[in-house]
């Protein structure tokens, strides 16, 4: 099947593609990143007035730090170069990607930590629910991805009730497109500026409205 | 372009992302 939309710039596909790439490299970078941490046994602290009984490894606050904007502000761009286009989206996998890796590694570290010894249910706990914040809106997105449409950004990213105002809003356009005269919205704002005009006087106003919007009268 | 062309040529772009990850955290903790 070929994409029906609107033909996309390369220039536009290249910030697309791009973005996804750094968005992708973020997620990796973190997900290294937080296994040095977790390696040292889990927390680590740089600067401040004191000298730190676990300093950080070097470089892993700046790759943390710049991972999560990087990887916020690349993840924007990468939704609205997509949308509208038609091309399929991977923009629903980030958030389950982000939260199933970092959830991987607690459970790593929870049943084999560094220091050796048992199960670290301090990090089980975390480890588990981070795999259902991701592992339950990936199931939602993996199962939309066969429905007709399901593939589109809005979809794969509209939280489940998001899906109400999209009715809505389709409800909306739906009738618009029905009536050629346009919408009963567009009437009620053209009969709106009637009123304002003085043309209509209030009584009429309330009137006519009532009319539109099939109160009868 | 195809659907299922996207959908590879913007799995190649995360492999490749994968891969920049991984160089600039080797470069930056190193």
């Amino acid at each position: 099947m070929t994409i029906p939309s609107a033909p996309i710039s390369l220039r536009k596909t290249a910030v697309m593609l791009g973005s996804l790439a750094l968005v992708t490299a973020s997620l990796t970078a973190l997900f290294l990143g937080m296994r040095a941490v977790m390696d040292i046994g889990g927390a680590c602290a740089s600067g401040g007035p004191y000298v730190p009984v676990r300093p950080c490894p070097s470089g892993v606050p700046l790759v943390m730090v710049g991972g999560i904007w990087i990887g916020m502000i690349m993840a924007a761009v990468y939704a609205s170069t997509n949308a509208g286009t038609g091309i399929p989206s991977f923009a629903g996998l980030f958030w389950p990607g982000l939260f199933m890796s970092l959830g991987w590694n607690f459970l790593d570290y929870a049943f084999d930590p560094p220091g050796g010894g048992g199960i670290v249910w301090g990090w089980l706990i975390p480890g588990a629910i981070f795999m259902a914040m991701g592992g339950i809106p990936l199931a939602w997105v993996l199962r939309s991805l066969g429905k007709p449409g399901g593939g589109d950004v809005r979809s794969l990213l509209a939280p489940p009730g998001g899906r109400v105002v999209a009715r809505m809003v389709r409800g909306v356009r739906a009738g618009a497109a029905a009536s050629p005269g346009g919408g009963v919205v567009e009437e009620l704002e053209r009969l709106d500026a009637l009123r304002r005009s003085g043309a209509v006087d209030d009584e009429e106003y309330r009137l006519a409205k009532r009319r539109l919007l099939g109160g009868g009268g | 372009m195809k659907r299922s062309s996207w959908v590879m040529l913007q799995l190649a772009v995360v492999a490749v992302g994968i891969w920049f990850g991984v160089w600039v955290f080797r470069a930056v903790t190193m």
